[in-house]
């Protein structure tokens, strides 16, 4: 299921490239080139109840200002005070970031096996992140993407 | 050799000596001679000629051209202004004799840019035209501009000679169709005399059908200096009525429907009105379907206002909303961005309008496509759509313009707190005042048209810029990037205004204002010449960082930084000045709130231009200087520029 939604925003051109990889274990891995036409890597696992982006933000220093914004920014989108379309249902699965020398990823752990909501929960926040979150972080979109200005 | 400077017998104190007399023998004979400078003055042949009658040409005695053939048609189609400089000449004498209201300036790219800003804020089609080869070239990348805008642009130019063809006889060879290759809509050289009034019916079919865009004619002698006695010569001399047609797409009533079905199903539904609802005049359609069904609009395109900012359902001031929506109807949005482009959540339900069905589909996939023109579609849809209230989207998107007005505050207050501690004017509060001038105090905020363009100044701009009513507010880099037509571009506007043109008309004769940069300023800053010689008042408010915007580029990269720096504290406004118009030198707010309310009294009051030269630092734009540094506006949005 979790594969037919992504495969469902592949064509109505969310992202391209979109593949699948293995599935073994209740694990499955996805890949897909999305934002700034970088390679997105995702993994469901069932046995875990968890989806991962093992790299959603690149060269972002665990100590900077914008690292803490960022979990600001996942928190916020876990809070009762956003409408439910906005936002995820901490009763229904919960985000965390983690920081590994710069590289940002994002793991949702689901409480309800309701991986419909999750993946959809998931991709929504990835594009928010990047449509939302970093329009204020133009800099570090150039230094970290090697963004062309006149093409952003 | 012995150097000067050697001398034991030359003492501090016999140089500082020597200094002091080279000093006075400075002092005494100044560098430039000591003459009387005449004030500057427009020439009395200017009104006088301007009052003149028009004198078309007539096919009695000997007869029309070729060029008075086309100006005749031309008027006939109503074409709105025509901008220039010499050259073409026969074309452009015979259009401004024919009654064209006509403009002379000072380069054929910002003349270019100028009937570019005239239909911007119109509607209407205008033309250009400039000399065979340099004047022409000079256009390009204005009418490229045009051309990613989507304008219904006339872009004329010649006066050479089938006969020097591949010859390089005289001067200005060139080949200009190839030229324009992939910027325009249609485009013709005209090599049949007697068929002159044929292709500019081609010309206004283009401009005034489907979707608009620049149409490049040029005419060489043999074509424009051609005469006829009897229009029987003519191919195709009919009247525009026979020529083209103003019967329009309907959608089809199926369509229709499941247009009504997907906005029923829609929670939070969202029209994104484009450039093709302005140009089909069809704002009241789109208020009427927005308030009836409780629909949000971004109005979108290189013009803004035809769905007015500040209006319960505007979500260009709500860009947190637009990620909430979940079906958005795109009508008349010719330059269509892709998925990732707009800041849509990826569940979001697609429909498009357009009038060529061509286009349908490309870019964004669709649930549904519909060929129609954008006014008989909003009227269709108007009549079957059910009333229905959505107090909870429309609370959503208050809510998130509370949210984004308190982040612009946030971010000029910040931007006050920097001008304060350098003297020097941050870009939030240079954007800041402008607004506040001009919507919160006591001018009708309706009332001026406001040009805007520049990198860092454009992204600042583009938080506090209104438009309150169609046609009120310009993107000029809209879409093609060019920095540096603004200026030209808002003049172009202003001389919409002065006329009080289509959505100009309540506000005929209000000065304009334009924001842009010091990179800008040095494509256009000689039509402030224009602008002075036209009695067109523009309020340029310039900001000045002594560099290129993208001179972050260079950081790091070895001997690179020259090349995005200028000399610091140019005086921007001593050029104005030289150029006729006023000049306003300002660094700290106070001085910018004073210049601003002068400008404003010359402008309305004697019609005079001015350009405010803000003094602002580069380090501004720099996030580890002055955080937040730059940033990019949502799209799509008020300070949307790329669709």
């Amino acid at each position: 299921m979790v594969g037919e939604i992504l495969r469902g925003y592949a064509e109505r051109g969310v992202f391209r490239g979109f593949s699948r990889g293995e599935s073994r274990n209740g694990k499955a891995a996805f890949r897909m080139i999305w934002h700034r036409d970088r390679p997105f890597a995702l993994t469901v696992d069932t046995r875990r109840g968890a989806i991962r982006c093992p790299l959603v933000l690149p060269q972002l220093p665990a100590g900077s200002a914008m690292y803490r914004e960022l979990r600001a920014f996942l928190k916020a989108y876990q809070s009762a005070d956003r409408p439910d379309h906005r936002r995820i249902d901490n009763r229904k699965a919960r985000v965390t970031c983690a920081n590994r020398g710069g590289d940002v990823s994002l793991t949702m752990n689901i409480s309800d096996a309701d991986y419909e909501y999750g993946i959809r929960k998931f991709i929504h926040l990835i594009q928010e992140i990047y449509l939302v979150f970093l329009s204020e972080h133009f800099e570090y979109q150039v230094e970290a993407f090697g963004l062309d200005p006149d093409h952003p | 050799m012995k150097n000067e400077n050697d001398d034991p017998g030359t003492s501090r104190r016999d140089l500082l000596a020597a200094g002091a007399i080279a000093a006075a023998m400075l002092a005494s004979k100044p560098l430039c001679a000591d003459v009387p400078i005449p004030s500057i003055a427009i020439p009395k042949e200017i009104p006088a000629n301007l009052s003149e009658a028009a004198k078309p040409g007539s096919f009695e005695g000997r007869g029309m051209s070729g060029a008075e053939i086309f100006a005749k048609l031309c008027v006939e189609e109503e074409l709105a202004a025509m901008f220039c400089c010499p050259g073409n000449y026969t074309v452009i004498n015979a259009m401004a004799a024919a009654g064209v209201p006509a403009y002379g300036g000072r380069t054929e790219g910002a003349m270019c840019a100028a009937a570019d800003g005239f239909s911007r804020v119109t509607g209407e089609a205008t033309a250009c035209s400039g000399t065979e080869g340099p004047g022409f070239t000079h256009m390009i990348m204005n009418i490229a501009a045009a051309h990613a805008a989507r304008t219904p642009l006339l872009v004329l130019a010649s006066n050479m000679q089938i006969s020097g063809d591949d010859r390089e006889a005289f001067i200005q060879t060139g080949y200009q169709q190839p030229t324009t290759t992939g910027m325009k809509k249609y485009g013709k050289r005209l090599i049949a005399p007697d068929r002159v009034w044929e292709y500019g019916a081609y010309a206004f079919r283009n401009m005034k059908t489907g979707v608009p865009g620049p149409v490049h004619l040029d005419f060489p002698g043999e074509v424009a200096r051609a005469r006829f006695t009897d229009p029987a010569k003519l191919k195709d001399y009919y009247s525009k009525d026979k020529y083209r047609s103003e019967s329009r797409a309907h959608p089809a009533p199926a369509d229709v429907k499941k247009a009504v079905d997907l906005i029923a199903k829609a929670e939070r539904p969202l029209i994104v009105a484009g450039q093709g609802v302005f140009q089909r005049k069809s704002w009241d359609l789109l208020m009427e379907i927005a308030e009836k069904n409780d629909i949000a609009v971004s109005a979108t395109g290189p013009m803004k206002g035809h769905f007015p900012d500040g209006h319960r359902l505007s979500i260009n001031q709500s860009p947190d909303a637009l990620m909430s929506a979940d079906l958005v109807l795109f009508v008349g949005q010719y330059c269509m961005p892709s998925p990732g482009e707009y800041t849509f959540n990826p569940d979001i339900k697609a429909i498009r309008v357009h009038p060529v069905p061509e286009d349908l589909g490309r870019n964004w996939p669709l649930e549904l496509g519909i060929v129609s023109d954008e006014r008989t579609f909003l009227t269709a849809l108007n009549d079957a759509l059910p009333r229905r209230k959505r107090d909870t989207w429309a609370n959503e998107i208050a809510a998130a313009r509370q949210k984004y007005e308190k982040t612009i505050l946030d971010q000029y207050e910040l931007g006050v707190k920097y001008s304060k501690d350098t003297n020097h004017l941050h870009p939030s509060v240079i954007a800041k005042e402008v607004h506040d001038f001009f919507y919160k105090g006591k001018i009708d905020p309706k009332q001026t048209v406001m040009g805007m363009g520049g990198w860092t100044i454009g992204n600042f701009m583009g938080r506090w810029v209104r438009a309150y009513r169609p046609g009120q507010a310009i993107s000029c880099a809209y879409q093609y990037g060019a920095i540096g037509p603004d200026v030209a571009m808002t003049i172009g506007a202003g001389a919409a205004v002065q006329r009080g043109i289509g959505p100009q008309a309540a506000y005929k004769g209000a000065p304009v204002c334009c924001i842009s940069s010091d990179a800008g300023i040095a494509y256009s800053l000689f039509e402030l010449d224009t602008a002075q010689k036209y009695k067109i008042p523009i309020i340029a408010v310039i900001y000045n960082n002594n560099s290129w915007g993208m001179w972050p580029q260079a950081v790091g990269s070895a001997r690179s930084m020259h090349m995005y720096l200028f000399q610091e504290n140019l005086r921007y406004d001593k050029m104005a000045e030289g150029l006729g118009a006023r000049g306003e030198y300002v660094h700290t707010q106070q001085e910018l709130k004073d210049a601003l309310a002068r400008s404003y009294t010359a402008a309305s009051k004697e019609s005079a231009s001015t350009l405010i030269n803000c003094q602002a630092l580069k380090e501004f734009t720099s996030a580890r200087d002055y955080p937040p540094g730059n940033f990019m506006n949502p799209e799509p949005g008020g300070g949307a520029f790329q669709h």
